[in-house]
């Protein structure tokens, strides 16, 4: 299987995750597997994954593209791209965090297009998401102020 | 180690911890240890966090399932520059 179709694969369960664990089939599927108790703990536990959902489908493909994390003879290696890139994502991560912070106007955008229930769940989801935004955004520094220089020191010092 | 040990050490011990940050046993080991309101309040904190050890399992999968087998013949063109610059591109 292709490097591509393994990403789309990757991204797309997870993506799929986020609205299908809080779907009312999702529920009942669990409490049909594993009893009314047990089945809806379970089911109300991973419909609150949202902040995990969230850090990972944007985490992955930052490490993926912007950082081009592979494998060499010697182990993992970084292949960041030019600066200019990674500021943009830096940027555009900053524009989400004022967007998932601002779960009342965001709901007011939405429910220009989706049914009013429908414009709040989205919304709140936006606003649970935040802490994965900050935390994607934290993973980005530590690359860049830690791994990154942390690389160049022994050639430079060679 | 071997690799699959190290993985299901990985994996195994990471499913272990959010198994075991959401026991009742958890939370009375808590409670005895540090007292009603330190022990309740510590145990909110670190069962509202199991997000934490799930995206760790999460991502760990994305790098051994999606870029485990990517090498510098895989990255884009826009990768490699940088990559020139530190004399390292042929490695």
């Amino acid at each position: 299987m292709s490097l591509g179709a393994r990403r789309l694969i990757y991204l797309a369960v997870v993506v799929a995750i986020m609205p299908l664990s809080g779907w009312g089939g999702t529920y009942t599927a669990w409490r049909t597997i594993f009893g009314d108790d047990v089945g809806q703990s379970l089911a109300v536990f991973f419909d609150l994954q949202v902040e995990t959902w969230s850090a990972v489908a944007l985490f992955a493909p930052i490490v993926d593209l912007i950082y081009g994390l592979h494998r060499t003879p010697q182990g993992w290696d970084l292949a960041p791209r030019r600066g200019i890139a990674r500021a943009a994502a830096y940027g555009a991560l900053l524009v989400l965090v004022v967007a998932c912070s601002g779960e009342g106007p965001l709901r007011d955008v939405f429910d220009v297009a989706l049914p009013g229930d429908v414009a709040a769940s989205v919304a709140h989801y936006f606003r649970r998401a935040l802490e994965g935004v900050l935390t994607v955004i934290g993973l980005m520094l530590f690359l860049d102020l830690i791994v990154r220089p942390g690389r160049r020191r022994p050639l430079a010092s060679a | 180690m071997k690799p699959w040990l190290a993985r299901l050490l990985f994996y195994g011990g990471t499913l272990l911890v959010v198994t075991v940050m959401c026991q009742d046993d958890f939370k009375d080991l808590c409670l005895s240890l540090f007292g009603d309101d330190a022990g309740e309040s510590l145990f909110s904190f670190i069962r509202t966090n199991v997000e934490a050890p799930i995206s760790v399992i999460a991502l760990a999968l994305y790098l051994d399932l999606v870029l485990a087998r990517r090498t510098r013949d895989d990255l884009p063109e826009a990768n490699l520059p940088e990559a020139a610059l530190r004399g390292d591109a042929g490695a």
